[in-house]
């Protein structure tokens, strides 16, 4: 079962990126997807699609909350923010993240030097 | 969490907002207007995708899912009306069957009373080793009132008979009601619709004119619905008395069948009743108890308290009550076990009930089977872009649930016919009452799980084969695979074999019944006209009683038209009875036997036809003072000395006080006494003017028509004793058709209904099988014509395929009905639940049923033109 690993793999991260954009105020969708992209110097491709069924899955867990709005062009669009849960969420996250992340490059290291 | 359903139009919106900005931002970095467009579309991918993905993590989606399931079954049936006709009515049928059956055993027997909180009412009954469910005395109950801590409350009642005077002088009127305890309405929790219930006082030695409380159909039928009526004064059993309340419309009480008229105090007996020493012997156990436990509190805990307390009571036979002891039950538990013949009845017509529905479903699986088939190409395409199994199964069990609703649908007008048929049933009786068979939410929620039931039942299996698809084989139009039509034929096996059995027990029924309506009762049936009285609720002493019973007699029997007229204390299959202990003597070890009991005047024997098989009939020497005689029935005989002859043997008549020895003169024949589905029961005869009863009945037997002379009859004893009420004037006829042969009609009507209903699912399935047979092979037919099969042997081969279905199915239903039907052997009556002619019959009716339902698909095969179907092909 790699191929669902991956994919749950890949919700949780994208979970988490869109979390930490909201940390920094209210976006649309949009911006949240090129605030990732710009952020991460484009290293990461937000996959659009994939977007919205994240952030109706945040908001039903209740770690986000949305209201229409006007957008910096004047457009109609959907604004998300952090709500406290959210917020919440997100430091247990990132600390959880940090620890996968040294662990396995610390691994990995160890491979290349063997 | 939070519960929101974005609306799909909202997420359009969103979703295109995000596109325009993604277009704006290309623009700004310099792209032209349609590039910019293409990009953005292409970088966001496939919305529908997206669209959907989005609504999947709504919680709610299933709500939006379950309305696009429902929208495209409405869809998807519409297209194929017939078949959504057939399984509709299939469904109908077997639904409202359920739920008809059901509303009558809930209003027979299994609704809890129509009272608030009914759970915490509970039945006290009496019980020692030699019986279960005894009454208790006043002074018993007066002890349980007082001391008990668990109840709310106990109320006590004892049926009555009241002649009711609405005014003075008007003619008394003969009605059933109640002696309740002064909490009766209390302890029930249903207070009057007018006026009050009881007050303390008037339920003591010290009430002066005794309170009366009546039904909302006496005050109707007696007080014209006058709201003057409570405060008015009213005479009872020739006693002054005042209505103080009316109770609501249906108001039974404790009862289930009747609806008591009147209820008065337990402290008015002495009045109503003066031979009725009920409030001070406490000898005299008539009471039955009802209680109401405290909130909270279980039967345990009262049970446990009432053991104890029965410790406490008064034992009046120190031999007989040492083991006496109080029974706590819930009301409903209670009633079930009192009635052990009744709930068998009733688990008898429920499990015909579900027989039906059963086969109902297998009828639709069937028609399911057969779409299925024909659905390949549509579930393979589905299956191959992408539909999860699970999604398509699910799809298709909305498609039978959707059958399945609309089926309950109209089942529900199928059953509310049969409750208001039910309803209108007239139990031959002056007293109201009847079924309480209504549609309501318990009924409702029968009819609920028994169509959740058929949903899983008829359409699980058929889901489950519709969507097991071959991806990999081409998409065409081909033969049915093996399998399937194996899973089809097995259907429509079961289908018939269920159709035999409700068809061989429907034959069995109707056989029963009229074989019951046909037969001697053992007493005459035409040509007698009864009335009853009861002089001594219109405060008549013995001796005038007699005096007017001796009267009547006389003059009736002059009466031009009347070949004979007698009386007798009970009316054979007539609503109610009376029972005595009787104890042999002689005989060390039998104990005392409830004994169904009629009390005649000699001439009886003669003028009702009863046959005495054995010894004489009552004679002028049976008179008072004589040595007591008794005649006793062959079954009685036969309990007693089994194998000796009874003739000229002594038995104790009743006991204590009233006890008498009487001689057995006479055997009589076996008869029918409550119903023609009685098994043979003990029956004693003693001679009235020994055993003076005071409620009598007066059997005329007359030369032409009984009822024309009920008027001659009224006159006359309006001049004779215009105070005396009479009541119940019927023929004989009537009382038997409506009360014995209630219980085998409403039998015969409902399980023949059945019968019917199976008999037409059954072809329904096996029509619907062989046809789609030949539709399906309509190429092969034509390829075997195009080689030479005659049409009469293509004709043949349909029928013997149709016809080996039946022969097995028929043969399997008969073999199960032969298993089963012994169970049904105490239903019936006089005929043999293995009864010949009802099995070879039903296989016969079937045999020829099935032809005829193969032969318009057999024919249609034989006509097949081979040119035309190779072309089609």
């Amino acid at each position: 079962m790699a191929e669902t690993d991956r994919i749950q793999l890949l919700q949780g991260t994208l979970d988490l990126l869109v979390l930490q954009t909201l940390l920094f105020g209210p976006r649309h969708g949009h911006a949240i997807a090129t605030a990732i992209e710009h952020t991460s110097e484009d290293v990461l491709l937000v996959d659009h699609g994939s977007l919205y069924p994240a952030l109706q899955r945040l908001e039903q867990a209740g770690l986000i909350a949305s209201e229409w709005g006007v957008s910096e062009k004047k457009r109609r669009a959907r604004f998300y923010k952090l709500t406290r849960a959210g917020r919440a969420r997100l430091t247990a996250e990132t600390g959880k993240w940090q620890k996968m992340v040294r662990a396995v490059s610390r691994i990995l290291q160890a491979k290349e030097a063997s | 969490m939070k519960l929101r359903w974005r609306t799909s139009s909202e997420m359009d919106e969103e979703i295109q907002a995000h596109i325009d900005c993604e277009v704006q931002a290309n623009l700004d970095r310099g792209m032209k207007p349609e590039d910019a467009r293409a990009a953005a579309l292409r970088k966001f991918g496939n919305t529908t995708r997206a669209k959907e993905q989005a609504r999947e993590a709504d919680p709610l989606f299933w709500i939006e899912s379950i309305t696009r399931d429902l929208r495209y079954s409405l869809r998807n049936l519409s297209r194929s009306p017939g078949f959504t006709v057939v399984a509709v009515l299939s469904m109908a049928l077997g639904i409202g069957a359920n739920s008809a059956i059901f509303s009558m055993a809930d209003g027979l027997l299994l609704r809890p009373l129509d009272v608030p909180r009914a759970g915490q009412i509970v039945g006290v009954s009496a019980t020692a080793p030699q019986y279960r469910f005894g009454r208790f005395s006043y002074s018993e109950y007066t002890v349980y009132r007082d001391q008990s801590r668990t109840l709310a409350g106990l109320l006590a009642e004892e049926n009555n008979s009241f002649a009711i005077q609405p005014e003075e002088n008007a003619q008394a009127r003969y009605v059933w009601g109640k002696l309740v305890s002064g909490n009766f309405f209390d302890v029930l929790g249903v207070q009057p619709k007018l006026g009050r219930s009881f007050q303390p006082e008037e339920d003591s030695p010290a009430a002066g004119e005794i309170a009366v409380v009546i039904s909302d159909e006496c005050w109707q039928d007696k007080f014209h619905s006058d709201p003057r009526a409570v405060g008015a004064r009213i005479k009872l059993n020739d006693q002054p008395a005042v209505v103080v309340g009316v109770m609501p419309p249906g108001f039974r009480g404790t009862e289930g069948f009747t609806i008591p008229e009147v209820y008065a105090p337990l402290a008015a007996t002495p009045h109503v009743s003066p031979s009725n020493t009920l409030l001070t012997d406490p000898k005299r156990r008539d009471l039955v108890l009802f209680g109401r436990l405290k909130p909270g509190l279980n039967v345990e805990a009262a049970q446990a308290e009432f053991s104890g307390l029965a410790e406490r009571v008064e034992k009046p036979f120190p031999q007989a009550d040492r083991q006496r002891t109080a029974l706590v039950q819930s009301e409903i538990k209670g009633r079930l076990q009192a009635d052990p013949d009744d709930v068998r009845l009733i688990l008898l017509l429920l499990a015909i009930a579900a027989m039906v529905l059963l086969l109902a479903c297998a009828n639709v699986a069937n028609l399911l089977l057969g779409r299925a088939s024909a659905r390949v190409k549509e579930m393979t395409i589905r299956q191959s872009v992408g539909a999860g199994r699970g999604r398509l199964i699910s799809q298709l069990l909305t498609e039978s649930a959707v059958v399945a609703g609309l089926g309950a649908g109209a089942g529900l007008l199928l059953a509310l016919g049969a409750i208001r048929y039910f309803a209108s049933i007239k139990v031959a009786s002056d007293f109201p009452g009847g079924f309480a068979a209504r549609l309501d939410l318990r009924v409702l929620a029968y009819t609920l799980a028994a169509a959740a039931l058929a949903v899983i039942l008829s359409g699980l299996w058929p889901a489950i084969c519709a969507t097991r698809v071959d991806l990999v084989s081409p998409t065409k139009e081909r033969a049915p695979r093996r399998a399937r039509l194996w899973g089809r034929h097995a259907v429509v096996t079961v289908q018939t074999a269920l159709a035999a059995m409700l068809l061989i027990s429907a034959s069995l029924f109707v056989k029963s019944f009229l074989r019951a309506r046909a037969a001697n009762p053992g007493f005459r049936v035409d040509h007698v006209l009864t009335a009853s009285f009861d002089p001594s609720l219109v405060g008549y002493s013995e001796q005038r009683a007699r005096a007017f019973y001796q009267e009547l007699l006389e003059q009736v029997r002059m009466l031009p038209g009347v070949r004979n007229a007698t009386l007798g204390s009970h009316i054979p299959m007539g609503p109610g009875s009376q029972w005595d202990r009787v104890t042999p003597i002689g005989i060390e070890t039998t104990e005392p036997l409830s004994v169904m009991c009629d009390s005649v005047e000699p001439g009886y024997f003669a003028s009702m036809a009863t046959d005495v098989v054995k010894g004489r009939a009552f004679d002028a020497r049976d008179r008072p003072g004589a040595p007591g005689a008794a005649i006793i029935n062959q079954e009685l005989a036969r309990r007693f000395w089994p194998n000796a002859d009874a003739l000229g043997r002594q038995i104790q008549f009743g006991v204590g006080k009233r006890a008498a020895v009487l001689e057995v003169i006479g055997i009589a024949r076996n008869g029918k006494y409550q119903a023609t589905i009685d098994l043979p029961a003990p029956y004693i005869y003693v001679s009235f003017p020994q055993q003076f009863r005071s409620n009598m009945t007066l059997f005329v037997q007359t030369a032409d028509d009984p009822l024309s002379l009920a008027p001659t009859l009224r006159r006359e004893v309006q001049s004779l004793a215009p105070d005396v009420p009479v009541y119940g004037i019927h023929s004989m006829r009537e009382t038997f058709d409506a009360h014995g042969l209630l219980a085998s009609r409403i039998m015969a009507q409902m399980v023949g209904a059945t019968g019917v209903i199976g008999l037409l699912l059954g072809v329904a399935g096996l029509y619907a099988v062989v046809a789609f047979g030949v539709a399906r092979g309509t190429r092969e037919i034509g390829i075997r014509m195009a080689l030479g099969a005659t049409s009469g042997s293509v004709l043949r081969k349909v029928l013997t395929s149709g016809l080996k279905l039946a022969i097995i199915g028929g043969a399997l239903g008969v073999a199960a009905a032969l298993a089963l039907t012994r169970y049904l052997r105490e239903f019936l009556d006089q005929v043999n639940p293995q009864d010949p002619a009802a099995f070879v019959g039903v296989s016969i009716l079937l045999l020829v049923v099935t032809l005829a339902a193969c032969w318009i698909p057999a024919r249609r095969a034989s006509r097949v033109d081979p040119a035309i179907t190779l072309r089609y092909e």
